[in-house]
């Protein structure tokens, strides 16, 4: 019981923690740091999936694919699977896009330019719908 | 128990191969894979599998090759994704566009499907042929990858 109530209150520190990351996102797209916007985003899309782990009273576990899978199998039934499964398909490989500058044959690459406006608020738009759903879907 | 190496069956003729034959660069997939004994790799298998299929029928000609390389691509049984580099024809759409129906006709529905990640990078044939030489990671896949469907465009001189 009382393990119960700590994932419970993991849950929705988890939940906080995803609204935080929607806060950074939306901040960093206002100040035209798209590509910081995406990594935030998909950092919030990551926190919403733990508290939905979370909520069920697991373990979260670290490794990606082992998280996305555990979450996927506790809501097998998902009303959102589609739009979470798109939006974690677009996000992980955008996840980290924006971090490295390497140096080759003289150039140096500058993956900042990786994003537009665009392309970085639909991402938001959409992120932020989901993990909207999974906090409905565990405050109900 | 030992999978059959179904990925061999997911290698096609690509676009373009009515061009030169050229000294091939990348790997073939034949003695690369490892013998997929592990549960998790015979799963990523499936799905890559698949996801060549639907590669295939979805995007006929306009996508030039498909190149598997990382740890999945090293065997490794801890992998997290599958990384695969996508090189599109020039029309197709932009880059951004491209990720996004990918991820929506491809690979998000692989997920629920097989639980599978995929990692795709995807550029058009310009910006590869513009970047091949400046991106590290090209080098790595260069040396590492295993091309599954398509073009072996790493044999060719850009344009």
């Amino acid at each position: 019981m009382a393990e119960t109530s700590l994932r419970k209150r993991q849950a929705r520190v988890y939940l906080k923690i995803a609204r935080r990351q929607l806060g950074m996102a939306e901040a960093l797209l206002e100040k035209g740091f798209y590509e910081g916007a995406v990594f935030h985003c998909y950092h919030a899309f990551e926190a919403a999936c733990s508290a939905g782990i979370a909520d069920k009273s697991e373990k979260v576990s670290l490794r990606h694919r082992a998280k996305f899978n555990q979450f996927r199998r506790l809501y097998p039934t998902l009303p959102f699977a589609t739009e979470f499964a798109n939006l974690l398909a677009e996000l992980y490989p955008k996840r980290e896009r924006a971090l490295y500058a390497d140096i080759e044959y003289g150039e140096v690459t500058d993956p900042t330019l990786e994003y537009e406006a665009g392309d970085a608020r639909q991402i938001l738009v959409r992120t932020k719908g989901l993990v909207a759903q999974i906090g409905d879907l565990l405050e109900s | 128990m030992k999978q059959e190496r179904r990925i061999l069956s997911a290698k096609a003729p690509g676009p373009d191969l009515d061009m030169p034959a050229k000294e091939p660069v990348l790997s073939k997939v034949e003695g690369r894979m490892p013998e997929q004994d592990d549960q998790a790799l015979q799963e990523g298998q499936r799905a890559l599998d698949t996801a060549i299929t639907r590669l295939k029928e979805r995007y006929n000609g306009g996508i030039l090759s498909v190149v598997l390389f990382g740890s999945f691509a090293r065997g490794k049984r801890d992998y997290d994704d599958i990384d695969l580099l996508i090189v599109t024809a020039n029309s197709l759409a932009s880059v951004h566009d491209m990720t996004r129906k990918l991820a929506e006709e491809v690979f998000g529905p692989l997920f629920w499907e097989y639980g599978a990640l995929f990692s795709p990078l995807v550029y058009d044939e310009s910006q590869f042929d513009r970047l091949r030489d400046f991106l590290p990671l090209f080098r790595e896949i260069k040396n590492e990858g295993i091309l599954l469907y398509g073009r072996d465009i790493f044999a060719e001189t850009p344009g």
